[in-house]
Parts: structure tokens; sequence; C-alpha cells
């Protein structure tokens, strides 16, 4: 391995195709080293790290259970509070004056020509039925 | 004590599809089955056994919570070495390890090829010296972080190229360049063990 290509390997610069043919042939090279790492022993948590990871692990597993009762809650929360902000909106409003003053100003107010019409009709039809005569108002004559 | 069975794809498939319906026990199925590998691999990367511990913990919590992110395109395997990965990376951040690489300059006379394949590098006697075995933990302990990370991953977890490229997410001829550089390393130090006389 020339320095040139060492140099390009410590900086990970990008090598031409013969710098990387060069570089598979030295992998291959260095296999018994490989075998040395290979065979190194392997290591096993022991039986209280486990038991400690079991724990953590229910206590993840208790929490992403009780996770969608809590978002329903607050879904449900949500929906209640948009469904009583509809029904305030549709809601009319009420005269500032109340009902009894709203219904005085109702009688007092001037007659449309329908009601004057009809009060008149219903004026001539019980004089009517008393026999005076109909009024010219009503007939026009 | 936890078994280390390696699991098919079929069955890495079905306690995946477990996990993600909240089976708590198939899960633990997957944690028997690499809790040992990705300890191993951790206890290398980090500076303590205490340290290793709790990363290990935290690779499975984080797989456990982040289940549904597994898409299946990579490898359990893969995907949980990945986790280990960053959690390592984090760590050597935290304590202001640096993660530069180490400089390996060249002791041999240019294109003078390097002798990899030395006899008294019988891997079974190699195996069976416990002193050469500190040897080698303590260069491995001493490159850094990601020659260790690509050496560990290639040549103890017997990932491929392509696989350690996903998982540490460099090119693969960075891979291949930070492998023979971990092995030169490794090398180096295998060597002055060698020529102080001791294993003979």
């Amino acid at each position: 391995m020339n320095k040139d290509l060492l140099k390009k390997l410590n900086g990970e610069q990008p090598l031409t195709a013969e710098e990387s043919l060069r570089l598979d042939a030295a992998l291959e090279s260095q296999a018994p080293v490989a075998s040395v790492v290979a065979g190194l022993p392997d290591e096993s948590p022991s039986m209280s790290w486990r038991s400690g990871l079991n724990q953590r692990l229910a206590r993840v597993s208790r929490k992403r259970r009780a996770a969608p009762v809590w978002r329903l809650g607050i879904a449900a929360v949500g929906v209640a509070a948009a469904s009583f902000l509809v029904v305030s909106l549709l809601q009319p409003v009420p005269s500032e004056d109340g009902p009894v003053k709203a219904a005085v100003a109702e009688r007092t107010a001037k007659p449309s020509l329908e009601d004057a019409i009809l009060a008149e009709h219903n004026d001539a039809t019980s004089q009517a039925s008393l026999g005076v005569h109909v009024s010219y108002r009503e007939t026009g004559f | 004590m936890a078994t280390n069975r390696k699991l098919d794809l079929a069955s890495e498939q079905a306690l995946v599809a477990q996990c993600r319906r909240q089976d708590y026990e198939a899960f633990s199925k997957i944690v028997d089955a690499y809790q040992a590998r990705v300890f191993g691999f951790v206890r290398r990367m980090v500076r303590s056994e205490e340290e290793a511990m709790d990363v290990t913990q935290e690779v499975f919590i984080k797989a456990f919570r982040h289940l549904d992110r597994f898409d299946g395109r990579s490898s359990l395997r893969t995907w949980l070495f990945r986790i280990a990965h960053n959690l390592c990376i984090d760590r050597a951040r935290k304590h202001d390890r640096g993660l530069s690489l180490t400089s390996l300059e060249p002791t041999h006379a240019e294109d003078e090829p390097m002798e990899f394949a030395d006899a008294r590098w019988d891997p079974e006697r190699i195996a069976l010296a416990d002193e050469l075995g500190a040897v080698v933990e303590h260069a491995i302990a001493t490159m850094s972080e990601k020659l260790r990370m690509v050496l560990l991953l290639h040549d103890k977890e017997d990932m491929g190229y392509d696989e350690i490229a996903r998982t540490v997410d460099v090119p693969v001829g960075t891979v291949k360049s930070r492998l023979f550089l971990a092995r030169a390393h490794l090398q180096t130090h295998l060597s002055q063990y060698l020529e102080s006389g001791a294993g003979k």
C-alpha cells in the first residue's frame, strides 16, 4: 500500500477504479486479522440486567396501553366543546327588552294593511249579524 | 439465562407483527435473540460495562417504542445495530470523545506489500491466548469509534459492506477504507505484541 493511497484512505477521499481494486486486495490479505476479531468471546448481559429491562419494557407497555384511553378522553372533550359552540351560535339572540316589553310593543305596533282589512271585515260581519248595515268602507259604496 | 438464538427471516417477521399488536412476549423473544450480540457490540463501543448495560437497555427500549417505524426493508438485526450505533455516537459526543479517524502513517516502504498472513497469527492459537485476547481488546478500544464500529460490524457481526453502509450511513467505499485502517491498526498492535516475544 503506497503513501498516496493510504493518505486517501485516511482522508476518506474517493478512490479510482484501480485504487479500489488495490483496496479490495488489501482487505482480502487482512483475513487473518478479521478472524482474530471474529474469535473474540461473546459476552452476555446478566440476569439482573434482563430483569431491569423487563421492568422498563413493562412500564413502556403499560403507558402504551393507557395512551388510547387518554386520547379518547381528549377527543370526547373536544367533540363536546365543539358541539356546545355550534349550539350556542345557532340559538336566536333574545331581545334586550325582555318578553313582556316585546309583547306590549307587538300590541301597540301600527297594524299592517292586511290586519286593517281583516279587522274591518270582522267588524262588518259582527254588525251584519246584529242587523246593522255593512260598512261602506268594506263594500266600497 | 436468556438464549442467543438467531432468528430466520420468517420468524423475525412474525415476531415483529406480533409486537405491533402489543405482544410483549414476542418482543422478549427478540431480546433473547439479540441481547448478547448487541451487548457485545456496545460493550466494545463504550467506556465501561455499566455504561454498556445501560446503552443496551436503551437500544431495546427504543426498539420497543418505535417498532412501528421498522419498515422491514432492512433486517431486524441491521435496525437494532443502527439504533445501537446512534446511541453509542451520542454517548461518545456526551463524553467529548472526538470521532476523528485514527490517522495511520505508513510504516512500510512505499509499494512494499504489508504482510498479513503471518504464520504466528493462527486464529486457533490466538483464540486460546487470553493475554493476546486482552491485547486485541485493547487495540480495538484505542482506535477511533468510526474505525471500531466498522471493524466490529464486519468482522465480529459478519455484516456485509452494504449492510454496514446502511447502518452507519456512509458510502460503501468509506466502509472499506475504515475497515482497512481498523485492521491495520489492530495489526500494528499485534505485531508489537508478537515481536516483544510474548506468546512464544
